[in-house]
């Protein structure tokens, strides 16, 4: 079966543990047991700092879009009103006279029921982001739920509302943290981004 | 005296590193046949060597527990 060590290398150049500021790194908060809207308001908490933090989410959200280096003008907002609804997270910037950015449903347990998804694409749209499907070079916004499992509720709202995509928090924050290069490791963002990881993983 | 069994590399690093320990239970935690969701094409490839590196880490842990065992207790309590 092979060299053991260069096998379990695999493991760890997937998730890229050999970065420092990797989350796996550290142990979560066991006392804290974050809700849909903790977790949205930490991330925009912690995003917002720093325009580099902005860029790299959105890679991890969505990395067949080709985001430019040089996005300009960055924000990111939680609970941002639209429709009948409120946008969980929302993150955009400029760059080559275009707007990009992405459009973030936020779920654990909850389904997808009252969320008015076509209210949020609109929102994106009316921002002049570009949403298409995926693998299209025109993208420049992307449409995504994050959650824990695609239910069968979930997969039937999505098949309705075109260009919106699900991914497992696992795969957005894996793929951040392998990444994130900051030239100090902000111990609380890494805290949270742990505590997150373990809340995605309950069954 | 029999020989002590030899810890797999896996083993070690499952039990050494917090790390690596969390992300093969990821990886064991998705369903045969399943693809964690929002995985990319281009992260196939890494996908999969990854879950077999969990794979052979469960394999490798199972085996080497029955090792101890026998080593640790032999025939005395029956054949394990």
């Amino acid at each position: 079966m092979g060299d053991r060590g260069a096998r379990i290398r695999a493991v760890s150049d997937h998730f890229g543990l050999a970065n420092s500021h990797h989350c796996l790194h550290v142990e979560p908060l066991e006392w804290l047991r974050l809700n849909e809207t903790q977790a949205t308001k930490g991330l925009k908490h912690f995003l917002a700092s720093d325009d580099e933090r902005i860029g790299c989410f959105l890679r991890a959200l969505a990395p067949s879009i080709v985001w430019p280096m040089d996005l300009e003008d960055l924000s990111v907002a939680a609970e941002v009103r639209s429709g009948r609804g409120r946008i969980d997270l929302l993150m955009h910037g400029r760059a080559r006279n275009r707007m990009w950015g992405a459009v973030v449903e936020a779920k654990f347990e909850h389904g997808l029921g009252n969320n008015p998804l076509s209210a949020y694409r609109r929102h994106a749209v009316n921002l002049r982001m570009t949403v298409a499907t995926d693998g299209s070079a025109e993208r420049t916004g992307a449409l995504i739920v994050v959650g824990k499992r695609r239910c069968r509720q979930t997969r039937r709202k999505l098949s309705r509302n075109e260009h919106w995509r699900f991914v497992h928090w696992h795969e957005v924050l894996r793929r951040f943290d392998a990444a994130l290069t900051e030239l100090k490791v902000d111990e609380d963002f890494r805290r949270f981004r742990r505590t997150l990881w373990e809340r995605a993983g309950e069954p | 005296m029999t020989d002590e069994p030899k810890m797999p590399a896996t083993v070690a690093a499952f039990l050494d590193s917090p790390a690596v320990r969390t992300a093969v239970e990821a990886l064991l935690a998705m369903e045969a046949g399943a693809l964690p969701p929002g995985l990319e094409w281009d992260e196939l490839d890494t996908y999969y060597l990854a879950r077999g590196g969990a794979e052979l880490t469960r394999h490798d842990m199972a085996h080497f527990l029955r090792l101890l065992w026998r080593t640790i207790w032999g025939r005395r309590l029956g054949p394990h």
